[in-house]
């Protein structure tokens, strides 16, 4: 494929990706999306939230299980589609990306929250998942919040931030950070958690992280949680042709209107030694940014191994300098490189910019 | 390859930018060109902005925030939901940086990159994303402090705040207090709609922060750790609030008891005497003796942050303190409370074997004879728990993780207590009497057994006495000779390791009760006693057997020995001493402490590691050392999963103390012993057995351990 038509491939690629391919799907409909983080070839895709017909998500607890205190007069409504995906981090390896990945589900159901100010004794029905072969971490007890109420023009912003402990056998902390908002002087307006971001208009919204016992939420090693998927995200396409393969790598990112900005490692496809692939599950697909995502590492683990390769690692991928920057190399399962395979180009195109 | 993408979606078109530049060139240049020759302006009256605006015909920045109208125009909604609104800065680093400090208008432009390069190309056009990370990213190259500003909300309210942007995949580059402070000096400077707080960014930030003293600027955003459970339970008794000074006077005069609760400011290296509870302000390692002992009692242990703050109102009251899992709580109890607690929290007495005097020799570990329970029963009755347990496995191991090493039975002990003789009053007067009379007096007297402070005053002279008391020369002559001949030489640096027969059992733990030392069988063959030691001459002062010998015996009648003891209602009238010398390490690489399985959780199976890096303790750390912990998931005597809990305090960020190819020899070496180690003693119903283990890394990379004991770990609640 020479560059003009790879380009013209390129565009085609990014204009014929649907948007709806990044929300997540509706109720029980089993369409494959982009969130689908399933590591098995079933098409329901993991962000299908429908918990009591998908297996991946056998071992969250009930709604029941939330606690709390009934006569709470603030509330959250989590919906069926309320999953997050474990998010990037520039201060992180290859390797320490895959350790941290993670899906987290907080259970669908209407909870009462408390709305004044103090600590307060409270618990959310959520569960996580894995990598196939580890533990899941799941609710396991009553943890706590402390509520803080501020106005800021007009409004009144309720924040509640504490931490609940899970299990995997062993202690795990989720940390959450609720915030309502309503008018000044009167209740906070129910907060609403689909697994998308946060509501534009007002910032309310729940944000959440994962880590061990002793750990901390700003531990680089612990798992902050962002939507898997958001509509203002931008949808970035790499292709990289290498000696015995190619490889295109899509993207969904957010913007770095404060620091690095989010973002996802959607989609990777291509052929390797003679052997069609394409990777869309979440767990099999990571990736590290550097600074405002200048710099892109990534790495793809393949369904199944194609010759010796467990997976490939695609590195050093700098799309704003003139020449081809990538270092291609495929990898055992651990993803340490097992040898080099040249790059013979390197294109890249962006949807921000249209 | 495309080039690097045009800035963002709200720039003009470049035909606009076209016209806009054509425009600018044609101006007088008076009108554009910044004022270098004439007087500075005031501070954040810059023309830079205004000239990048009147290139490109629309806000780009402004020098200065002088109020709220200002700060919305720079900055957009957030959609974090601890911040309201954010934007971007930009200050100088250097004198001569290019551009004075500013706040980009970031509706137009989301990178610094993009606003460098688009809104002052005659400075930065052409600019890498290389050279911009030098730019701002390294401390050596960097030109300017970027980051981000924010309308944050925290449990306080809101604020300004801001960040300072780094590498935080190098910890080498991470900011100063220095840095933050020249930052936050230019732009509070030119903010006049509040103050500005820093908010660390990054785990790196938060680490370093957490070390700063008196800084300049607020900090906000940085979570300190307020509470940990080490051994969660509830605990009555009357509240004590220590400093370490105050903690190290108290037990000189033995001002508190299992009766009282202790709220230390810094947690000590160990705590000589049985308390009810403990409360500390800094962070301890779940393996230290102070915890392991708190386990083994059953009386609760945790850090709170500040406690003295925290328990100021409560001290001197009778209190139910709970550390519970998630936080800590205090209430007032009354004396029947509290006497039940304590009637429970006692323990059985326990039983310890008649010291069996009968031999004198001195075997290697591997000489000594565990074959059968009864061979092992008599061991640890001649030579002391340590010595035999660590006999027993290295007679079950492979030799590559074994130090050197011998056994100094009780026979020794008991004569030299025996022969030396000093002037004491047993209750008629004084006069001469042995040491072993002595001790045997004191315990049937009532001052000695019922005051604490008789007692550490009796019991610090008679270590005194037994320190300068002569040891026998045949037994100093049969060790020059069995160091010689076990370490290859006389010159061997070696470790005189505590062995009693109260120690090292499944319900007396015993851990840190007693004393080690070193010790250097060439000074005491010289003719002198002046330094430094033959061994090394990195010790000033010489090693001599006969202090060791003296320092590990005179250990078994440390005051905090004798009180453990008792509050186990061990008979201290069997009470002996052995000593385990084996090959003292130096330069290790770490220390490590493994339990197999995890002490601190009932029927959590997994492996806990605790290491630290050099030499430092992992058992009796300072105040403030922490150690690497993890934990490890072990499958048929494989190592499956490893979970790094937390790091060493140790070390930089990123770093481990030990690697996981490391941990996965530990964890399969581990599940070996359980395999191998024989276990003689019943494990009560209700409880489960691990393995206590102590481990060197040692500077070649090997794995050595050095020690093996049981831990009983109670499953029911």
């Amino acid at each position: 494929m020479n560059r003009g038509s790879l380009s013209l491939f390129l565009l085609a690629l990014l204009a014929c990706g649907d948007k709806d391919d990044t929300a997540p799907p509706e109720g029980d409909t089993d369409t494959d999306t982009d969130t689908d983080t399933d590591a098995d070839a079933d098409a329901d895709a993991d962000a299908d939230t429908d918990a009591d017909s998908d297996p991946q998500w056998a071992h969250c607890p009930p709604a029941v299980d939330w606690v709390g205190d009934a006569a709470w007069t603030g509330s959250v409504e989590v919906g069926a589609r309320a999953v997050y995906c474990g998010d990037i981090d520039e201060g992180r390896t290859l390797e320490q990306e895959r350790d941290a990945k993670a899906l987290l589900r907080i259970v669908e159901g209407a909870y009462p929250l408390p709305v004044v100010e103090g600590e307060h004794t409270l618990a959310l029905p959520f569960c996580v998942r894995r990598e196939d072969g580890r533990e899941p971490q799941l609710m396991d007890g009553a943890g706590s919040t402390v509520v803080s109420i501020s106005t800021w023009s007009g409004s009144t912003y309720t924040t509640l931030k504490g931490s609940q402990p899970a299990a995997d056998g062993g202690v795990w902390w989720l940390e959450h950070s609720l915030l309502l908002v309503g008018a000044e002087d009167a209740p906070p307006d129910a907060l609403a958690l689909d697994g998308g971001p946060s509501d534009p208009t007002t910032g309310a919204g729940g944000e959440f992280a994962l880590y061990p016992q002793g750990g901390s939420a700003t531990d680089v090693t612990s798992t902050q949680f962002t939507p898997c998927s958001d509509p203002g995200w931008h949808h970035d396409v790499h292709h990289i042709e290498f000696d015995g393969g190619q490889a295109t790598l899509e993207l969904e990112l957010g913007l770095n209107t404060f620091a690095t900005a989010p973002g996802r490692f959607s989609r990777a496809s291509g052929d390797l030694d003679g052997v069609d692939f394409v990777v869309e599950d979440y767990f099999q697909l990571i990736y590290r940014p550097e600074h405002h995502h200048f710099v892109r590492h990534f790495a793809l683990i393949f369904d199944e191994p194609i010759g010796e390769a467990c997976a490939l690692r695609i590195e050093e991928v700098d799309p704003w300098e003139g020449d081809a920057t990538a270092v291609v190399s495929i990898a055992d399962c651990d993803l340490v490189p097992l040898s080099a395979r040249a790059v013979s180009s390197e294109d890249y195109v962006s949807d921000k910019y249209d | 390859m495309h080039p690097p993408p045009p800035p963002t979606r709200s720039n003009p078109a470049p035909w606009a930018l076209l016209v806009l530049l054509a425009a600018v060139l044609s101006c007088h240049p008076d009108d554009t060109a910044a004022p270098l020759d004439t007087e500075p302006p005031a501070v954040g009256d810059e023309p830079h902005c205004d000239q990048a605006a009147a290139r490109l015909g629309y806000e780009v920045c402004v020098h200065r925030v002088p109020d709220e109208e200002t700060y919305d125009r720079v900055t957009v909604p957030s959609t974090a939901v601890d911040q309201l609104q954010v934007g971007k800065y930009l200050v100088p680093a250097v004198d001569d940086a290019a551009l004075p400090p500013l706040w980009m208008v970031v509706d137009r432009f989301q990178l610094h990159y993009d606003f460098l390069v688009t809104a002052f190309p005659d400075s930065f056009a052409g600019l890498s994303t290389t050279g911009y990370y030098e730019l701002i990213l390294y401390p050596d190259t960097r030109q300017f402090y970027a980051g981000g500003h924010a309308v944050f909300l925290d449990s306080e309210g809101f604020f300004y705040g801001f960040t300072v942007w780094d590498d935080p995949a190098d910890v080498s580059a991470t900011v100063t207090m220095d840095d933050v402070a020249a930052a936050w000096r230019q732009l509070q400077e030119r903010f006049e709609i509040g103050e500005l707080s820093w908010v660390p960014g990054t785990a790196n930030q938060h680490d370093a922060a957490a070390l700063w003293d008196g800084a300049p600027f607020p900090i906000r955003g940085l979570e300190e750790l307020a509470y940990e459970v080490y051994n969660p339970g509830a605990a009555y008794g009357t509240m004590r609030l220590y400093t370490l000074a105050e903690l190290a006077e108290a037990t000189q005069q033995a001002g508190y008891t299992y009766e009282d609760i202790l709220a230390i400011s810094e947690a000590p290296t160990d705590l000589e005497r049985v308390v009810s509870g403990i409360v500390t302000g800094t962070r301890q390692g779940d393996l230290s003796h102070l915890n392991v002992r708190s386990l083994a009692r059953g009386t609760p242990n945790c850090f709170v942050a500040d406690p003295h703050r925290e328990l100021a109102s409560w001290e001197g009251l009778l209190v139910r303190f709970e550390c519970g899992e998630l936080t800590w709580s205090v209430a007032s109890a009354t004396l029947e409370e509290a006497q039940a607690w304590w009637d429970e929290l006692r323990p059985e007495p326990v039983e310890i074997c008649t010291p069996d005097t009968s031999v004198d020799a001195l075997p290697t570990l591997l000489e000594l004879d565990t074959a059968t329970a009864e061979a092992r029963a008599l061991a640890a009755c001649r030579y002391g728990a340590k010595g035999s347990n660590l006999a027993a496995l290295y007679q079950r191991i492979d030799s590559a993780y074994q130090l050197d090493g011998f056994l100094i039975p009780f026979a020794w002990y008991d004569a030299f207590m025996g022969a030396n003789r000093w002037e004491v009053d047993l209750g008629q007067g004084a006069g001469w009497h042995s040491f072993t009379e002595t001790v045997a007096a004191w315990h049937q007297d009532g001052d000695f057994l019922s005051d604490a402070s008789v007692r550490r005053e009796r019991l610090e002279a008679l270590r005194a006495a037994m320190l300068a008391a002569p040891q026998d020369p045949a037994l100093v002559a049969a060790l020059g000779e069995r160091i010689t001949a076990v370490f290859g030489s006389s010159l061997a640096m070696v470790r005189f390791r505590s062995s009693s027969n109260a120690e090292d059992g499944l319900v007396f733990n015993g851990a840190g009760l007693y004393e080690s030392t070193s010790a250097c069988a060439a000074d005491s063959q010289d003719d002198d006693e002046l330094g430094p030691s033959a061994c090394d001459p990195d010790k000033a002062e010489e090693e001599s057997l006969e202090e060791a010998l003296g320092t590990v015996w005179a250990s078994l009648w440390k005051m905090s020995a004798w009180d453990e003891r008792d509050w186990y209602g061990i008979d201290h009238g069997q009470v002996a001493m052995g000593i385990l010398v084996n090959t003292r390490s130096k330069d290790e690489a770490a220390n490590v402490v493994a339990f197999t399985g995890n002490p601190t959780a009932a029927g959590d199976d997994r492996y806990l590691v605790n290491a630290q890096v050099g030499e430092l303790e992992v058992v009796s750390a300072e105040a403030g050392v922490t150690p690497e912990r993890v934990l490890l998931t072990v499958d048929a005597g494989e190592v499956t999963e490893i979970l790094r809990v937390e790091p060493s305090s140790e070390v930089m960020a990123g770093q481990q103390v030990l690697g996981d190819a490391v941990l996965g020899e530990l964890g399969a070496l581990l599940h070996s012993i359980t395999q191998v180690y024989p276990m003689d003693q019943r494990v009560p119903e209700g409880g489960a057995l691990l393995w206590d283990t102590e481990w060197k890394r040692l500077s070649d990379g090997r794995l050595i351990i050095k020690q093996i004991r049981p831990y009983l770990r109670l499953e029911d609640e």
